[in-house]
Protein backbone atom coordinates (compact mmCIF):
# COMPACT_ATOMS: atom_id res chain seq x y z
CA UNK A 1 0.00 0.00 0.00
CA UNK A 2 1.48 3.30 -1.00
CA UNK A 3 1.27 6.42 0.98
CA UNK A 4 -1.54 8.12 -0.34
CA UNK A 5 -3.52 4.65 -0.84
CA UNK A 6 -3.25 4.36 3.16
CA UNK A 7 -4.46 8.02 3.59
CA UNK A 8 -7.54 7.75 1.41
CA UNK A 9 -8.52 4.42 2.63
CA UNK A 10 -8.43 4.69 6.10
CA UNK A 11 -11.30 4.97 8.15
CA UNK A 12 -12.16 5.44 11.78
CA UNK A 13 -12.51 1.84 12.90
CA UNK A 14 -14.81 1.88 16.34
CA UNK A 15 -16.03 -2.10 15.83
CA UNK A 16 -13.29 -4.74 16.30
CA UNK A 17 -12.89 -8.90 15.84
CA UNK A 18 -11.78 -10.40 19.09
CA UNK A 19 -8.18 -11.36 17.82
CA UNK A 20 -5.57 -10.14 20.04
CA UNK A 21 -2.92 -7.53 18.84
CA UNK A 22 0.38 -9.51 18.43
CA UNK A 23 4.05 -8.13 20.02
CA UNK A 24 5.03 -7.29 16.30
CA UNK A 25 2.35 -5.59 15.10
CA UNK A 26 2.36 -3.39 18.25
CA UNK A 27 6.17 -2.38 18.30
CA UNK A 28 5.67 -1.44 14.47
CA UNK A 29 3.09 0.83 15.18
CA UNK A 30 4.84 2.78 18.40
CA UNK A 31 7.92 2.79 16.50
CA UNK A 32 5.57 4.79 13.51
CA UNK A 33 4.36 7.05 16.33
CA UNK A 34 8.11 7.81 17.83
CA UNK A 35 9.32 8.39 14.41
CA UNK A 36 6.58 11.55 14.03
CA UNK A 37 8.14 15.17 13.80
CA UNK A 38 8.34 17.10 16.75
CA UNK A 39 9.01 20.88 17.25
CA UNK A 40 12.67 21.49 18.45
CA UNK A 41 12.59 17.60 17.94
CA UNK A 42 11.37 17.73 21.79
CA UNK A 43 9.55 14.51 21.55
CA UNK A 44 7.15 15.43 24.78
CA UNK A 45 5.18 12.19 23.82
CA UNK A 46 4.81 9.01 25.97
CA UNK A 47 2.79 6.18 24.76
CA UNK A 48 1.11 3.11 26.86
CA UNK A 49 0.17 0.26 25.47
CA UNK A 50 -2.78 -1.09 27.15
CA UNK A 51 -3.65 -4.87 26.27
CA UNK A 52 -4.27 -6.53 29.54
CA UNK A 53 -8.02 -7.78 29.45
CA UNK A 54 -8.56 -6.02 33.08
CA UNK A 55 -7.09 -3.34 32.63
CA UNK A 56 -8.18 -2.53 29.57
CA UNK A 57 -11.60 -3.20 30.42
CA UNK A 58 -10.92 -0.62 33.14
CA UNK A 59 -9.42 1.83 30.60
CA UNK A 60 -13.19 1.44 28.39
CA UNK A 61 -15.00 2.39 31.78
CA UNK A 62 -13.09 5.84 32.15
CA UNK A 63 -13.08 6.19 28.40
CA UNK A 64 -16.63 7.02 26.94
CA UNK A 65 -15.21 7.33 23.42
CA UNK A 66 -14.29 3.92 23.38
CA UNK A 67 -17.20 2.18 21.85
CA UNK A 68 -16.39 -1.77 20.93
CA UNK A 69 -14.02 -3.46 22.58
CA UNK A 70 -10.08 -3.30 21.19
CA UNK A 71 -7.68 -5.45 21.33
CA UNK A 72 -5.41 -2.76 23.04
CA UNK A 73 -5.40 0.99 23.71
CA UNK A 74 -2.57 3.50 22.77
CA UNK A 75 -2.53 6.10 25.35
CA UNK A 76 -0.42 9.05 23.86
CA UNK A 77 0.45 11.37 26.69
CA UNK A 78 2.77 13.92 26.84
CA UNK A 79 6.00 14.67 29.48
CA UNK A 80 5.84 18.18 30.72
CA UNK A 81 9.67 17.84 31.94
CA UNK A 82 10.74 17.56 28.67
CA UNK A 83 9.85 21.02 27.54
CA UNK A 84 7.86 24.09 28.70
CA UNK A 85 7.49 27.52 27.40
CA UNK A 86 9.38 30.25 29.72
CA UNK A 87 6.47 30.33 32.01
CA UNK A 88 6.66 26.79 32.61
CA UNK A 89 3.50 26.10 30.36
CA UNK A 90 3.06 23.65 27.31
CA UNK A 91 3.89 25.07 24.22
CA UNK A 92 0.84 24.65 21.85
CA UNK A 93 3.09 23.17 19.10
CA UNK A 94 3.45 19.72 21.31
CA UNK A 95 -0.19 18.85 20.38
CA UNK A 96 0.58 19.56 16.67
CA UNK A 97 3.56 17.16 17.59
CA UNK A 98 0.87 14.39 19.00
CA UNK A 99 -1.19 14.79 15.85
CA UNK A 100 1.81 13.39 14.04
CA UNK A 101 2.33 10.70 16.06
CA UNK A 102 -1.70 9.84 16.00
CA UNK A 103 -1.72 9.96 11.95
CA UNK A 104 1.70 7.31 12.09
CA UNK A 105 -0.23 5.21 14.47
CA UNK A 106 -3.32 5.14 12.43
CA UNK A 107 -1.67 4.47 9.04
CA UNK A 108 0.98 2.10 10.06
CA UNK A 109 -2.44 0.11 11.77
CA UNK A 110 -4.02 0.42 8.38
CA UNK A 111 -0.90 -0.53 6.43
CA UNK A 112 -0.99 -3.99 8.50
CA UNK A 113 -4.35 -4.78 8.45
CA UNK A 114 -5.69 -3.32 11.87
CA UNK A 115 -7.79 -0.02 11.70
CA UNK A 116 -8.75 2.00 15.03
CA UNK A 117 -9.90 4.87 16.41
CA UNK A 118 -8.80 8.52 18.02
CA UNK A 119 -10.26 9.16 21.33
CA UNK A 120 -10.72 12.10 23.15
CA UNK A 121 -13.29 11.27 25.44
CA UNK A 122 -11.91 9.90 28.44
CA UNK A 123 -11.32 11.07 31.81
CA UNK A 124 -8.02 12.17 32.29
CA UNK A 125 -7.48 11.77 36.48
CA UNK A 126 -9.32 8.32 36.25
CA UNK A 127 -6.51 7.54 33.83
CA UNK A 128 -4.04 9.14 35.15
CA UNK A 129 -4.59 7.19 38.41
CA UNK A 130 -5.29 3.75 36.20
CA UNK A 131 -1.82 4.13 34.54
CA UNK A 132 0.02 5.29 37.21
CA UNK A 133 1.12 8.44 35.52
CA UNK A 134 2.94 10.93 37.77
CA UNK A 135 1.39 14.55 37.70
CA UNK A 136 4.22 15.73 34.75
CA UNK A 137 2.79 12.74 32.20
CA UNK A 138 -0.90 14.30 30.93
CA UNK A 139 -2.44 11.85 28.97
CA UNK A 140 -3.94 13.90 26.05
CA UNK A 141 -5.42 11.25 23.39
CA UNK A 142 -6.29 7.86 23.40
CA UNK A 143 -6.03 5.62 20.09
CA UNK A 144 -7.58 2.01 19.61
CA UNK A 145 -6.50 -0.81 17.59
CA UNK A 146 -7.70 -4.12 16.46
CA UNK A 147 -8.53 -6.07 13.55
CA UNK A 148 -11.75 -4.21 12.14
CA UNK A 149 -14.84 -5.87 12.60
CA UNK A 150 -16.09 -4.61 9.25
CA UNK A 151 -14.62 -1.49 7.06
CA UNK A 152 -17.41 1.45 7.46
CA UNK A 153 -18.32 3.67 4.40
CA UNK A 154 -16.14 7.10 4.09
CA UNK A 155 -18.07 9.44 5.72
CA UNK A 156 -18.93 12.81 4.12
CA UNK A 157 -16.36 15.37 3.49
CA UNK A 158 -16.83 19.04 3.21
CA UNK A 159 -16.37 19.92 -0.45
CA UNK A 160 -12.71 21.08 -1.36
CA UNK A 161 -13.86 24.25 -2.48
CA UNK A 162 -15.12 25.04 1.31
CA UNK A 163 -11.83 24.39 2.87
CA UNK A 164 -9.30 24.88 0.26
CA UNK A 165 -8.56 28.50 -1.36
CA UNK A 166 -5.58 29.62 -3.46
CA UNK A 167 -3.27 32.90 -2.47
CA UNK A 168 -6.37 34.58 -0.65
CA UNK A 169 -9.28 34.00 1.52
CA UNK A 170 -12.66 33.77 -0.54
CA UNK A 171 -15.28 32.35 1.78
CA UNK A 172 -17.71 33.90 3.52
CA UNK B 1 -23.32 -17.66 31.59
CA UNK B 2 -21.22 -16.13 33.66
CA UNK B 3 -20.30 -16.38 37.41
CA UNK B 4 -21.98 -13.71 39.84
CA UNK B 5 -18.50 -12.42 40.29
CA UNK B 6 -17.80 -11.78 36.99
CA UNK B 7 -21.56 -10.45 36.58
CA UNK B 8 -20.65 -8.26 39.19
CA UNK B 9 -17.65 -6.83 37.70
CA UNK B 10 -19.34 -5.79 34.19
CA UNK B 11 -21.76 -4.08 36.10
CA UNK B 12 -19.26 -1.55 38.03
CA UNK B 13 -17.54 -1.30 34.93
CA UNK B 14 -21.25 -0.13 33.15
CA UNK B 15 -21.58 2.00 36.22
CA UNK B 16 -17.80 3.53 36.34
CA UNK B 17 -18.74 4.32 32.49
CA UNK B 18 -22.11 5.56 32.80
CA UNK B 19 -20.53 8.43 35.59
CA UNK B 20 -17.60 8.64 33.54
CA UNK B 21 -19.58 9.36 30.75
CA UNK B 22 -22.10 11.93 33.07
CA UNK B 23 -19.05 14.13 34.31
CA UNK B 24 -17.77 14.23 30.33
CA UNK B 25 -20.88 15.92 28.85
CA UNK B 26 -20.29 18.58 30.41
CA UNK B 27 -17.57 19.38 28.67
CA UNK B 28 -18.47 17.86 25.30
CA UNK B 29 -20.75 18.58 22.11
CA UNK B 30 -24.59 18.12 23.77
CA UNK B 31 -25.13 15.43 20.56
CA UNK B 32 -22.24 13.19 22.36
CA UNK B 33 -24.82 12.32 24.78
CA UNK B 34 -26.95 10.21 22.40
CA UNK B 35 -23.64 8.20 21.98
CA UNK B 36 -23.51 7.46 25.42
CA UNK B 37 -26.63 6.62 25.71
CA UNK B 38 -26.47 4.23 22.73
CA UNK B 39 -23.29 2.55 24.08
CA UNK B 40 -24.98 2.51 27.10
CA UNK B 41 -27.97 0.51 25.57
CA UNK B 42 -25.16 -1.82 23.84
CA UNK B 43 -23.06 -2.19 26.78
CA UNK B 44 -26.47 -3.54 28.65
CA UNK B 45 -27.49 -5.80 25.72
CA UNK B 46 -23.31 -6.95 26.06
CA UNK B 47 -23.91 -8.23 29.48
CA UNK B 48 -27.25 -9.69 28.36
CA UNK B 49 -26.02 -11.68 26.04
CA UNK B 50 -23.20 -12.88 28.03
CA UNK B 51 -25.86 -14.15 30.72
CA UNK B 52 -27.74 -15.86 27.76
CA UNK B 53 -30.78 -13.82 28.07
CA UNK B 54 -30.65 -12.78 24.49
CA UNK B 55 -32.28 -15.81 23.27
CA UNK B 56 -35.16 -13.36 22.81
CA UNK B 57 -35.64 -12.72 19.13
CA UNK B 58 -36.57 -8.95 19.47
CA UNK B 59 -33.56 -8.77 21.97
CA UNK B 60 -30.84 -10.10 19.64
CA UNK B 61 -32.05 -7.85 16.69
CA UNK B 62 -31.80 -4.74 18.45
CA UNK B 63 -28.56 -5.49 19.57
CA UNK B 64 -27.56 -5.85 16.03
CA UNK B 65 -29.26 -2.66 15.46
CA UNK B 66 -27.75 -0.97 18.47
CA UNK B 67 -24.49 -2.23 17.34
CA UNK B 68 -24.64 -1.25 14.07
CA UNK B 69 -25.69 2.50 15.38
CA UNK B 70 -22.72 2.49 17.73
CA UNK B 71 -20.04 1.72 15.68
CA UNK B 72 -20.71 2.79 12.60
CA UNK B 73 -19.48 6.42 10.68
CA UNK B 74 -20.89 9.59 12.73
CA UNK B 75 -23.88 11.01 10.29
CA UNK B 76 -26.62 12.60 12.30
CA UNK B 77 -29.29 12.53 10.02
CA UNK B 78 -29.33 9.06 9.05
CA UNK B 79 -28.65 8.33 12.89
CA UNK B 80 -32.37 10.08 13.90
CA UNK B 81 -34.41 8.07 11.30
CA UNK B 82 -32.93 4.76 12.78
CA UNK B 83 -33.32 6.08 16.30
CA UNK B 84 -36.87 6.71 15.49
CA UNK B 85 -37.55 3.37 13.61
CA UNK B 86 -35.80 2.04 16.71
CA UNK B 87 -38.47 3.28 18.93
CA UNK B 88 -41.50 2.74 16.72
CA UNK B 89 -40.31 -1.52 16.78
CA UNK B 90 -39.97 -1.09 20.42
CA UNK B 91 -43.17 0.63 20.83
CA UNK B 92 -44.85 -2.27 18.46
CA UNK B 93 -42.95 -5.07 20.49
CA UNK B 94 -44.46 -3.10 24.03
CA UNK B 95 -47.98 -3.50 22.85
CA UNK B 96 -47.62 -6.77 21.06
CA UNK B 97 -46.22 -7.97 24.80
CA UNK B 98 -48.83 -6.11 26.69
Amino acid sequence: MNTLEAIHTRRSIRAFTSDPLGDDELHTIVRAAAAAPSGGNAQMWVFIAVREPKRLMALRSLSPGIIARPAAVIVLCLDRRRKTTPEGGLDEMVCFDLGAALQNILLTAHELGLGGCAIGSFNKQGIAALLNLPPAVEPKLLVTIGRPKFIPPAPPKRPLEEVFFEETYRGE
Amino acid sequence: MMDQQTLREELFHLIAYIITSARGLYDEPADYGIFRLLDTAGRLLEIMESNDLLDDPFLAELKRLVDEEREGSMDGERQRQRLDEMVQAIAAEMRRRL
